[in-house]
């Protein structure tokens, strides 16, 4: 498969799949081109991989886990949301997800990104494991850990009713 | 809510904000520029070399005087090289759209003729300058003094419509951000990557804001 051929059948999945995982458009943009400029770098080498998506999804993902970790990405969704704070261009969510999206607000980076991958990305375990770079057995405690936070949180949204609603 | 249930919200949810992610074009053309540069950078400084090698030559041989026609002039460059662009790249903020659902959301001043930079930032911290435009032709949000709110309409050929401005009468030091007024002398918005961008009629920019 040639790169542009790549780009053209999953580069809008990337690009997406950086979006859900930071909530802002500059860096799903940036997250996606970052990890396609990396793949064409080793073009030759991942173009001969049984999954070179699995490669370049990799490379996504631990990118805005590193940075989340360096604290450069707009992490506006980090630790307690205020009321007032709106997670930009979610209008549509806030009015159908809205405690669900806020509830995964509060989830670390780590852990909203293996719910990402599992519940968005459609990833089994091994998978999922293979994406972090972590044991298998760590992909499944910590997807349950985020599921019971989760559940919690979302439980919690929705019995304060935190929406932004303006009617 | 069972766990399937459970679940299911949760797919609903990633999936809906999936489909609010960006649209990017030219993936493959950003993702290779940086590396095309350099190879064309590679080769002109190979031609670069190739120059300076010539120069040297002649120096140390001295014009040609058998009659043949000089040797190659320093000006000249190899056929294989391809010179990168000489002027300065500006970066790329990604394609302008002038889509409604582009415009949903959060948005934070970044300039505005006229008001002065500090008066940006705000005093107020309940209502930092951020507004907000929502699917229901509302925008609300904060001036960084007071809660500022009212209606817009607008199109996907990027026409634009505002109008509204305070919701609360709170005395600051620094004048708020006047969103209602830049809303309301905009006559149309343009979007590329993180900025927002408003005109008037003229053409005029009114107010240019980041995404927040």
């Amino acid at each position: 498969m040639e790169f542009d051929e790549y780009v053209a059948a999953r580069g809008r999945q990337l690009v997406r799949l950086g979006y859900v995982l930071s909530g802002d458009h500059y860096q799903a943009e940036d997250l996606a081109q970052n990890a396609l400029m990396n793949a064409y770098r080793h073009w030759r080498r991942v173009r001969r991989m049984d999954d070179p998506h699995a490669y370049v999804r990799r490379i996504l993902v631990n990118a805005h886990l590193s940075a989340a970790r360096r604290g450069l990405g707009r992490e506006v969704l980090a630790g307690d949301v205020e009321p007032d704070r709106q997670v930009p261009d979610l209008a549509t969510l806030l009015v159908e997800h809205d405690a669900m999206w806020r509830a995964l607000a509060q989830l670390p980076p780590r852990e909203r990104a293996v719910v990402v991958l599992r519940y968005y990305e459609d990833l089994d375990h091994t998978a999922i494991a293979a994406a972090l770079e972590i044991g298998v057995s760590t992909a499944r405690s910590t997807l349950s850990r985020a599921l019971a936070t989760l559940r919690s949180a979302h439980d919690s949204a929705l019995t304060t009713g935190a929406t932004r609603e303006h009617d | 809510m069972n766990t399937t249930d459970f679940e299911t919200e949760l797919r609903a949810t990633l999936d809906a904000a999936g489909r609010l992610a960006p649209e990017t074009d030219n993936l493959a053309e950003r993702a290779t520029r940086p590396v095309r540069r350099r190879r064309g950078a590679v080769a002109a400084g190979a031609a670069a070399f190739g120059v300076l090698a010539v120069a040297a030559t002649v120096a140390v041989i001295g014009p040609d005087r058998s009659g043949q026609g000089p040797i190659a002039s320093p000006q000249s460059s190899p056929a294989t090289s391809s010179t990168p662009s000489s002027t300065a790249s500006l970066p790329y903020l990604g394609p302008t759209s002038t889509r409604v659902a582009a415009l949903l959301g959060s948005w934070r001043p970044l300039d505005i003729p006229g008001v002065d930079k500090a008066d940006l930032a705000g005093t107020n911290p309940n209502f930092p300058p951020v507004i907000t435009f929502t699917k229901k032709g509302e925008w609300t949000g904060g001036d960084g003094c007071n809660a500022v709110a009212g209606k817009y309409s607008a199109d996907d050929d990027g026409t634009f419509r505002g109008r509204g401005g305070l919701a609360t009468l709170i005395a600051c030091k620094r004048p708020g951000v006047p969103h209602g007024d830049v809303l309301k002398a905009a006559t149309h918005f343009r979007i590329t990557g993180p900025l927002l961008t408003f005109t008037a009629p003229n053409g005029r920019t009114v107010g240019t804001y980041q995404r927040a």
